[in-house]
């Protein structure tokens, strides 16, 4: 099981205030500093997300911020996820974590979240 | 009669008996006896209206009249001036069209309140760019401030006020007699949204003062798809149709658009939408509207107690009047969005954001929008008693940084 069938397995074990608590742990463990400025910014997110996404040595290192505590637990998990991939892997790992999720519904709806156009920009840089 | 018992008429709850809805400012659940008129029309009276000689069509011509007649009636209003229209949305833009749009040019004016519903507000801001006119947005600090501050922006050049009757964020009373006084006496017609507003007072058009009100029905327990916009009737003649097509001649002239509401409503009407929400007026005349009042205010009193009592800090924005049904807050450290996922993690439907009224959040310095629970007839004491104890353990889960 790669790393990401495990965090889906485990959420899915969850009740849905569990999995909050999950994603506020990651967003507190999480670290992105100096990041909420406009070039970082993922536009139409309701509760303002911030990514940078960088190559070294030819792997990604991503990070993430958010206002909203549940929105930078995920998307630090989905930097997590990403960081350490080349962008060729990246292209190749859909996010499905949160499939089956409460939460995915509203996470889907791109107008409100804005995490599929920041997984996107991580898949997307050269 | 009971919360109980008003709850107990409303499908939804046996469906989701766990759950706590504070979300109906949105969009209210509907009773039994609404989903009873739309299932009926649809089973045993389906026909067009106001086309054809039929016994059937005659039988829903009939049922529909009947609830143009029931809907004035809940108003107070003339049924001559009552449009029907799809929602308050449809309404508002309705207005600026046929009533406003004509009048306007370079040198008017519109004005409007901070406090306005985007479909209160955005239709305003197209007609007046449009036409070179201006719009003038009144910024009230609190309810009271309403008339003072249309007053100092309403002038000779002013064609309207369109204001709401009752904020969708903020419960604060709005002084609409003051309001209707100051248009009347400087002879400028008054537009009132009572979106928010009708569910939760009963509506005497006489007595507000209006020349137009709106709403939506599906916020007063009828169906979506029904809105209405009353126009004094009066002034039904100044407006130029908006939406052209069948329904809306005299006779077989296409040259002669009908008098009156008619000339407005052209196409085939939602005629289930409007026999459900006539059903919806019926049922709450049937439960009282003194009763509702008297169990929301209850409501409401629980509310602010409960806020108060409240051990973490948490702000409610506004001054809600005693009897206000929408209750906007923010926490500290705690992100609207998120505060509104973990009550849905206990079973509490809440709204967070900017609930469409930008202008509003950005007037009280809240850039992240704020949470809503808003009041309807069938909730409880122990709704919201649960209410409190999810708020508690949904800021317990957020603040442990
Ligand atoms: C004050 C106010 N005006 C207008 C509207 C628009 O209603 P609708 O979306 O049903 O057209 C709403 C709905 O939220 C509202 O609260």
């Amino acid at each position: 099981m790669n790393t990401q069938d495990a965090l889906a397995a485990r959420l899915q074990a969850m009740d849905e205030l569990d999995q909050y608590d999950y994603f506020i742990d990651a967003a507190l463990a999480a670290s992105c500093p100096d990041i909420r400025r406009p070039e970082y910014q993922i536009r139409g997110c309701v509760s303002g997300l911030w990514v940078r996404a960088q190559l070294n040595g030819g792997r990604i290192e991503a990070c993430a911020d958010s206002d909203s505590l549940l929105i930078r637990g995920i998307a630090a998990l989905i930097c997590r996820i990403y960081t350490g991939m080349t962008t060729e892997e990246a292209r190749c790992t859909p996010i499905t974590f949160l499939d089956g999720l409460d939460l995915a519904g509203e996470l889907d709806n791109t107008r409100r979240s804005g995490l599929r156009h920041m997984i996107q920009v991580i898949q997307s840089i050269a | 009669m009971s919360a109980v018992h008003f709850r107990r008429d409303f499908p939804f709850f046996q469906h989701h008996p766990e759950t706590v809805f504070l979300d109906s400012a949105a969009t209210a659940q509907k009773p039994q006896a609404v989903i009873d008129a739309l299932t009926r029309f649809y089973a045993e009276d389906c026909a067009p209206v106001g086309r054809s000689a039929y016994k059937a069509a005659r039988q829903a011509d009939r049922r529909y009249r009947t609830a143009r007649q029931t809907i004035a009636r809940f108003l107070d209003a003339d049924a001559a001036g009552i449009i029907f229209t799809k929602s308050a949305t449809e309404s508002a833009n309705l207005l600026a069209r046929a009533f406003a749009r004509p009048k306007l040019c370079k040198g008017k004016n519109i004005v409007i309140t901070a406090w306005e519903h985007n479909s209160n507000y955005l239709p305003w801001v197209e007609i007046c760019r449009e036409s070179g006119a201006e719009l003038r947005v009144a910024r009230p600090v609190s309810g009271p401030d309403f008339p003072v501050v249309l007053d100092t922006l309403t002038d000779e050049h002013t064609v309207l006020v369109s204001c709401t009757a009752a904020s969708n964020v903020l419960g604060d009373t709005i002084p609409l007699a003051e309001i209707s006084a100051l248009c009347r006496q400087k002879q400028i017609p008054l537009a009132l949204d009572g979106a928010q507003y009708v569910a939760h007072h009963p509506v005497d058009v006489q007595t507000l003062g209006c020349d137009f009100l709106f709403f939506s029905g599906h916020k007063v327990y009828g169906p979506t798809g029904s809105g209405v916009l009353y126009v004094r009737p009066e002034l039904l003649d100044e407006m130029a149709p908006f939406l052209l097509g069948g329904g809306m001649i005299c006779g077989d002239d296409p040259e002669c658009y009908a008098p009156g509401a008619g000339r407005f409503e052209a196409g085939s009407p939602d005629t289930a939408a409007f026999i459900g929400l006539a059903a919806a007026i019926d049922y709450l005349n049937t439960l009282g509207r003194d009763a509702i009042c008297i169990h929301e205010q209850a409501l409401a009193r629980q509310m602010q107690d409960g806020f108060r009592a409240l051990s973490h800090r948490v702000q409610l924005l506004g001054q809600p009047a005693p009897d206000a049904s929408v209750y906007t807050f923010v926490c500290p450290g705690a992100h609207p969005f998120d505060l509104a996922c973990l009550l849905n993690g206990h079973g509490i439907a809440v709204r967070s954001g900017k609930m469409c009224a930008q202008h509003l959040f950005d007037a009280l310095g809240q850039p992240l929008g704020g949470v809503r629970a808003s009041l309807a007839c069938y909730n409880t004491a122990e709704d919201l008693h649960r209410f409190f104890n999810g708020l508690e353990d949904a800021l317990n889960r957020l603040q442990r940084k």
